[in-house]
């Protein structure tokens, strides 16, 4: 049966190098967030470590995924919905609740202050993913087991 | 930060990358002027950075010295991690991750700047 198309190749190259940015740049401030300023705003950095986590876990599986890994799939589908509802979440929260978020997450306000490609990026992320799914292109639905 | 510097740095950058984007719209994956592209990035970061290394060893210092150092380490990784990836893909969308890594460098030029007060 189709075993998937890598998620890599294509417009993936454009999505995991994306995913790459927002990995390194979510775990360098959240461990300088944590190392220094823990006290100040623990809520808001503890996201953002499992945010900058989410990026990291998506952009590796994101990176891996095709013909030869079908776990990398499964893993990044799990990964890119976490993100979404995260993403989501904590957007809500941070308008509702602004004084949990004395400092911005990388979520606050849907990730308004990174320009909202993070609101933006799981979207494509899963719309991708359902584009490269294993046994799409014979036209089954995804089977189960292997 | 030098004004002056930190500008031409983004200039070339947003120059570079928005050219490469147009290409990559066009369906275009001319090797020589993308990698030449890219170094031209590559070299105008490092022209930054060792901007602000001469500036620090005269006795100057950015407000936080941690977060500009990460910047400045990430600014300079950037356009080759960038151009290995991107040409790795065959296709148009390898001109523009080509491209996206060099805007990258003009948004870390411009935290560069900030984060240097």
């Amino acid at each position: 049966m189709d075993q998937g198309r890598p998620t890599a190749s294509g417009p993936g190259r454009l999505l995991v190098l994306v995913y790459g940015v927002f990995a390194l740049s979510a775990s360098a401030r959240a461990g300088y967030q944590l190392a220094t300023q823990f006290a100040e705003a623990a809520v808001a950095y503890v996201l953002s470590a499992v945010a900058a986590l989410i990026y990291i876990v998506a952009t590796v599986s994101l990176a891996r995924s095709g013909p030869a890994s079908r776990r990398a799939w499964q893993v990044a589908l799990a990964a890119c919905t976490v993100e979404l509802l995260g993403v989501l979440t904590v957007g809500t929260v941070s308008l509702l609740v602004p004084s949990e978020f004395p400092d911005a997450t990388v979520w606050s306000g849907y990730g308004q202050g990174y320009g909202f490609v993070p609101l933006v990026l799981p979207v494509l992320g899963l719309l991708w993913l359902r584009h490269t799914a294993p046994g799409r292109a014979t036209g089954r639905r995804r089977e189960v087991g292997r | 930060m030098n004004s002056a510097l930190t500008a031409v740095v983004i200039a070339i950058s947003v120059a570079v990358g928005l050219a490469m984007v147009v290409l990559a719209l066009l369906d275009r994956r001319p090797l020589t002027a993308v990698l030449g592209g890219l170094l031209l990035v590559e070299a105008a970061a490092l022209a930054q950075v060792l901007w602000a290394v001469v500036a620090v060893l005269r006795g100057q210092r950015p407000d936080s010295g941690v977060i500009f150092t990460g910047y400045a380490l990430a600014s300079l990784l950037v356009p080759p991690v960038g151009a290995v990836w991107a040409l790795a893909e065959k296709s148009r969308w390898g001109t523009a991750a080509a491209g996206i890594s060099c805007l990258v460098l003009a948004v870390a030029t411009v935290r560069l700047r900030q984060v240097w007060g």
